[in-house]
């Protein structure tokens, strides 16, 4: 029955991603599909909670087939073509996706045999069952805290609760499939060449810590998945913009997949919103930069709404809680209300921003950023100190993913001023990630209140820290990250006979 | 060695060595520990002390919860004592392995409100150790847990 209704999900989302028209391989089509199905399901399962109706098999069933009909009825089937690419006979695509297999039959077995007994996932099971048994979001027996956290996870676990499924942890290791399968699309999509495509995959789908992540019910797996593979579908964007692509539709469709992954990021982990601000950050300046007399704004629209109306939601229903929310929640709403605004000025009352007002934007950010940090500062660690401890861990974290870490070498071989400015986008968004990324660990409080505290748990004791939350987080870099790399025009010409 | 070479040979070798230590650190260490726990049912995996990677620090609490969990029935109220007393519990896998039974901690102000009715809650039971709650199973039949000085009482009569 999970199947068939799964089954149902997945193939009204596969018919939508078709009619998008800018996913021209069937596997990337299927992969985002599934990712967008969770996203689906998750928001049927949050409005029948909202609603008061249990969400059991028979009612979900019934949702599943109205949506499958709806997509029957309003999306035609995809005329699309697949791309042929040039033959590249490798035998490199039977060992990639070997290697990617075996990895992910690991995964699964893993994931299946291992019950859930980690524990924040304690929390998010409770939470699932407490969907799914008491209908309702504020559980009295979920700690406050928790009780705040957005509700994608812990209504999948409902999900499969509703259906009888033991096996809570099965959407974990696919989640690490999908993104390998649109990371490889992706680059294939960019570079046109199916060696360079399957040597950074390796990279990615090797990477210890995300096979790990593949296996354990936490938050960030599923985080970096949508924040990541988001990045990549705006860089296509921002990239047919910079380059002054006609087909406004191609745009507009990068533009809505972007924006509904990144936002799905923040409706996994609500702090994704912060970064989130990156994209939309670098768009401005594109639109500001490479503005078009009469442009049309479809394509921000899409994006806005897309990134804003999921964690708009879960937002929505935080007030209704009979509880004081939790301060970091309450700074993360305020800045989804400034983006509501921001957008709506954008594309509603047609403000025109300037590259100058874009610039001037930051600069202002950025000293109000540490304004605020230091007013704020009240608390038994300094904010000179957090600052550094928050430096610290944003630059040693990376040796938690291992030798990935080691691509960047290849950075100082390249000519960076020669980058073409598609290219050095995607540079600022690596560098604008690890700033937010910083900033927002330099305001949280450290777990441990001494710097040589963390520089132990970083050498001497690892395991202490190669689970905190900013090592995490950062998983959501490294797709990104290594796409870059294989951007660079030093790698393609060592890679391939040019 | 030409650029050719050396950037491929960099990268093979980011994917040999990132292969190397995930096999070294997660995957033989987790299949060895699947090997020899094969056919184990997830209550009793739930004791063990886990996989290396993510060792399991709540085997004792998930001892205590699963023999409670056989104990009381599914619309029965426990009463648990706090995790004060090093009692080595922890409230989200007590709450995780006994949902939906209800299930108050003493030191809560929900469970300390409803602590003084304990006895007249129906199905109602109380988990005590050395330092609470002994006294209000003097007068009932009391089956001592498996994991230390722990035991539990009905309370609250039958419906």
């Amino acid at each position: 029955m999970l199947l068939i209704d799964f089954g149902l999900v997945w193939f009204a989302a596969y018919r939508y991603v078709g009619t998008l028209n800018v996913i021209p391989l069937k596997w990337e089509r299927l992969a985002l599909a599934f990712l967008f199905a969770l996203a689906l399901k998750s928001l049927i399962l949050f409005f029948l909670v909202r609603l008061g109706v249990q969400p059991t098999t028979d009612i979900q069933l019934g949702s599943s087939i109205l949506v499958l009909v709806s997509a029957l009825f309003f999306f035609p089937k995809s005329n699309g073509k697949e791309i042929t690419l040039p033959d590249q006979r490798t035998g490199l695509i039977w060992l990639t996706w070997s290697v990617v297999g075996v990895l992910f039959l690991f995964s699964i077995v893993n994931a299946w045999f291992f019950p859930i007994t980690e524990s924040d996932a304690i929390w998010y099971h409770i939470r699932g069952m407490s969907f799914f048994n008491e209908v309702r979001f504020d559980s009295e027996w979920v700690v406050p805290q928790l009780k705040q956290y957005p509700p994608f996870i812990p209504l999948l676990f409902a999900y499969l609760i509703a259906f009888d499924a033991e096996f809570l942890k099965i959407f974990f290791p696919l989640m690490y499939l999908c993104l390998n399968i649109i990371f490889y699309s992706r680059i294939l999509s960019l570079t046109e060449n199916k060696k360079m495509s399957c040597l950074f995959t390796l990279v990615l789908a090797t990477t210890p810590y995300f096979w790990w992540h593949g296996v354990l019910p936490f938050l960030d797996l599923t985080t970096a998945v949508f924040y990541s593979t988001g990045a990549l579908y705006w860089y296509f964007w921002i990239k047919n913009k910079m380059e002054g692509a006609t087909d406004k539709r191609e745009g507009s469709s990068y533009a809505l997949i972007s924006g509904v992954l990144l936002g799905l990021a923040a409706w996994t982990r609500i702090e994704f919103l912060l970064y989130d601000l990156v994209p939309v950050f670098l768009t401005l300046y594109v639109f500001s930069r490479y503005s078009e007399k009469n442009e049309s704004l479809k394509s921000l629209k899409l994006f806005f709404l897309g990134i804003l109306l999921l964690p708009s939601i879960w937002f929505l229903t935080l007030l209704t809680f009979d509880m004081t929310l939790w301060s970091q929640m309450k700074m993360v709403g305020g800045v989804c209300v400034f983006l509501w605004v921001l957008a709506l000025s954008l594309t509603l009352l047609r403000w025109k921003l300037s590259e100058s007002n874009i610039q001037l934007a930051f600069i202002l950010t950025v000293a109000g950023y540490i304004l605020v940090l230091f007013l704020s500062g009240a608390g038994p660690v300094p904010v000179w100190k957090k600052i550094a401890i928050s430096s610290y861990r944003t630059s040693v974290v990376h040796i938690f993913y291992l030798f990935t870490a080691f691509l960047g070498i290849f950075v100082f071989f390249e000519k960076l001023k020669d980058l073409s400015g598609q290219k050095k986008m995607l540079g600022f968004f690596l560098i604008l990630f690890l700033c937010t990324h910083l900033a927002i660990f330099s305001c949280a409080t450290p777990k441990w209140p001494t710097f040589g505290a963390f520089v132990y748990a970083t050498f001497i004791q690892p395991g202490n820290s190669v689970n905190l939350s900013d090592t995490r987080g950062m998983m959501s870099f490294y797709p990104i990250f290594i796409f870059f790399i294989s951007s660079l025009p030093f790698v393609r010409r060592g890679i391939i006979n040019e | 060695m030409n650029n050719r070479k050396w950037v491929e040979n960099i990268i093979l070798g980011i994917i040999v060595l990132n292969i190397f230590v995930m096999a070294f650190v997660f995957l033989i260490p987790r299949m060895q520990l699947i090997a020899n726990h094969w056919g184990w049912k997830a209550e009793a995996l739930m004791e063990s002390s886990g996989a290396m990677d993510t060792p399991n620090q709540y085997s004792k609490t998930y001892k205590m919860a699963n023999q409670v969990r056989k104990i009381v029935a599914e619309d029965s109220t426990v009463f648990m004592p706090a995790d004060k007393w090093g009692f080595g519990l922890n409230r989200s896998v007590v709450i995780q392995r006994l949902y939906p039974r209800k299930v108050y901690f003493s030191g809560d102000p929900e469970g300390d409100k409803a602590f003084p009715d304990a006895s007249k809650i129906s199905n109602s039971y109380i988990v005590f150790n050395e330092h609470w709650g002994q006294g209000l199973c003097v007068k009932q039949s009391v089956k001592y847990l498996e994991a230390g000085k722990i035991g539990i009482c009905r309370t609250g009569n039958k419906m």
